[in-house]
């Protein structure tokens, strides 16, 4: 459509419309009072909140962020980042260190594995061909525990048909695995049907 | 009228009951009109009902935040009892929306009404017009040939009066202000602007898969609109390209193209550097082309063109459309034009408002529906589609809280075809089976080598924003 000539020829219809969306437009400030709209921003916030104080029950979990999107259009997600304190989780953060981190695995490998059942999986594959048993072990431990984590977001949000995204940081945030574990938790995205397939829908 | 139903129909009736419970599927026209001519009756007073405990939410909300506001300028006001009225004012209106989803979820007859509602607005808004636009022409009042041109330009369908309407009241007051269209190809590798952060960047293997490629093409979507376009039958190390062409000569399996098509990105009025916006909905609605529709069309001729195919050749590249929501209008558009190069065989629409747009002549059109969803309706009057689209449709158990949401999400329509390819396994015999199968070759096919590779090309659509006109000064 060509935007060069206003299609509206009239001046008088345009002053209307105008004037007519400024009225709409005022009416709206005034009852927002001046502050961004915050609708549905309270019904999130509470599902944050089940979501952090689900995790944050865990033992080896520090502190969780979690920020629950919803797009029309696309499935609500939520996202889940919990930090966890890798000597209580049996995690060996030294021997995860030396692993080279980057050949963890990419989205793809992330997805196909975080969503192979548990017993599929060993230490071996999910570090990606590491030989070295210590990081194969330290990341099967890391894998366990984000699967119990994302089976926790799930009976939290089971009610409200999101995707899951749930990646693990190491609360010593110095430490390089912390990069591997998320790469693990990139481009995992559960869905709702993936999640009910999964973990089940009926028991809560 | 009272025909004995086909075996297909009492067997797909037996599956549906016995799988789903209470799901319907396979929605035929009778049945579809049967539903709208019962709800016509009793949506006067239900709708009432159903739209008080929300209206009265929003108002309460209103009242409160008023409330607060009064106080708030007070010297000698509590700020805690300020801030407990704000809170309050919030959880009132989360509330009230909650319960305008929940109604238009339960009660689906309710969108239809909606719909209705705005075809008689625009029945009596169009009547109107024209009436004195005709009585201005008889008592010859004004420039004789410019009334005559309006008034051939009113539009006499009260839906399209409606979307005119609504469309001419934005563009003038300064809302609607898109420019040219553009496209790029999407880097993935690229630091500014960031690059969306796409998690499925593979070859679709079958229907659902194409619609969580598109629920995650509409999550993703930051500057523009994502588009994901893929050829199958071909590879992406350009070395392996001539060894596939030849591998494809011997096989006699073209290559052929998949587009997978998002939905509306905001429904924010003002427009955006991103062309799927309402401008290209009720543009789309009313039957003109929109920036979207262009920029997709540019993108499919750009991946041609990337592909090498020789333009000579472009009438020969079969290509399946999949569209959500807006998407799909996007695809039945193009599959209607004329002038396309390329040969479109089939579409598919998830959750498309397509009720206006007739199945152009030669093209299978696929339609998944919700019966909660009611964003099909708003193609036209309860959502009634041209009797060759073949509609599969599905009931969904509700989510607790953004119900809408839930019903109109991509990811939802890609549980619903794999509802449908279950049914499809259990029903050959039916229109929904006969569809799945025309489109099932579009996929990659398992073949003695493995399962066909595929090319992925991904595009930003993206749009000016022209500068607002200036303001009219009145005559002096």
């Amino acid at each position: 459509m060509s935007t060069d000539e206003p299609h509206i020829a009239s001046p008088v219809i345009r002053r209307a419309a105008r004037a007519t969306h400024r009225a709409v437009a005022t009416l709206g400030r005034l009852a927002d009072r001046g502050r961004a709209r915050e609708v549905g921003r309270h019904s999130r916030g509470l599902h944050e909140g089940v979501l952090r104080d689900t995790l944050t029950t865990h033992q080896v979990v520090d502190r969780v962020d979690s920020t629950l999107t919803r797009r029309f259009g696309s499935t609500s997600r939520a996202l889940v980042r919990a930090w966890v304190d890798s000597a209580a989780a049996g995690i060996d953060a030294a021997a995860l260190a030396g692993l080279a981190v980057p050949g963890v695995a990419t989205g793809e490998e992330a997805r196909a594995l975080q969503q192979a059942p548990l017993a599929d999986i060993t230490g071996h594959q999910w570090a990606g061909g590491n030989q070295d048993p210590g990081a194969c072990e330290a990341l099967a431990s890391a894998r366990t525990l984000l699967d119990a984590l994302t089976k926790a977001c799930w009976q939290a949000m089971r009610g409200q048909q999101a995707a899951l995204e749930v990646v693990l940081v190491a609360a010593e945030v110095e430490a390089p695995w912390a990069v591997g574990l998320e790469a693990l938790g990139e481009g995992a995205v559960w869905t709702p049907e993936a999640l009910a397939e999964r973990y089940g829908s009926s028991a809560k | 009228m009272g025909s004995r139903p086909s075996l297909s129909e009492r067997a797909g009736r037996a599956y549906a009951a016995a799988r789903f419970g209470h799901a319907r599927l396979e929605a035929t026209a009778r049945l579809r009109q049967a539903r709208w001519f019962g709800w016509r009756g009793q949506w006067r007073l239900r709708g009432l009902a159903w739209w008080a405990p929300p209206a009265w939410g929003v108002a309460s909300s209103f009242l409160l935040s008023g409330r607060a506001d009064l106080l708030a300028r007070s010297p000698f006001a509590d700020p805690g009892r300020v801030q407990r009225l704000e809170s309050a004012s919030r959880t009132r209106m989360a509330d009230a929306l909650e319960d305008m989803q929940h109604a238009y979820f339960h009660y689906p007859w309710l969108g239809a009404a909606t719909i209705h509602l705005a075809t008689r607005l625009g029945t009596w808004a169009s009547r109107l017009t024209r009436a004195v636009l005709c009585l201005t022409l008889v008592l010859r009042i004004g420039d004789r040939p410019a009334t005559q041109k309006r008034l051939a330009q009113v539009p006499v369908d009260g839906y399209d009066a409606f979307m005119a309407a609504w469309m001419a009241f934005t563009e003038a007051s300064g809302l609607f202000r898109a420019g040219d269209v553009h496209i790029r190809p999407l880097v993935l590798s690229r630091a500014d602007p960031p690059p969306p952060r796409l998690s499925r960047l593979g070859v679709p293997a079958d229907l659902p898969d194409v619609l969580e490629d598109i629920d995650d093409l509409t999550y993703t979507a930051t500057y523009g609109s994502l588009l994901k376009i893929v050829r199958v039958g071909d590879v992406e190390a350009p070395w392996r390209r001539p060894l596939r062409s030849a591998l494809n000569r011997v096989t006699g399996r073209a290559p052929r193209w998949i587009v997978e098509i998002p939905g509306t990105d905001h429904l924010t009025m003002a427009t955006t550097a991103n062309p799927a916006d309402p401008q290209a909905n009720m543009l789309e609605i009313l039957g003109h082309p929109s920036n979207q529709r262009r920029a997709v069309h540019l993108a499919i001729l750009d991946a041609m063109t990337r592909a090498g195919v020789n333009p000579d050749n472009l009438s020969e590249q079969r290509v399946l459309l999949a569209g959500h929501s807006q998407g799909a209008m996007i695809a039945m558009a193009l599959a209607g034009q004329d002038d396309v190069p390329y040969r479109i065989e089939a579409v598919v629409s998830a959750g498309g408002p397509i009720g206006r747009m007739p199945a152009p002549a030669g093209v299978g059109v696929l339609a998944l529906r919700h019966l909660q969803d009611p964003i099909p309706l708003f193609g036209g009057i309860a959502g009634e589609v041209d009797p060759r689209i073949v509609v599969f449709e599905r009931s969904l158990p509700p989510s607790e809280s953004g119900v809408l949401y839930y019903a109109h999400a991509a990811n939802t329509y890609a549980a619903t075809a794999r509802v449908a390819l279950d049914y499809c396994a259990h029903v050959p015999d039916s229109a929904v089976a006969r569809m799945i199968e025309r489109i099932a070759p579009f996929f990659p096919q398992r073949t003695g080598l493995g399962v066909e590779p595929g090319r992925v090309f991904c595009y930003e659509l993206y749009q000016d924003v022209v500068p607002a006109a200036p303001r009219e000064k009145r005559k002096p």
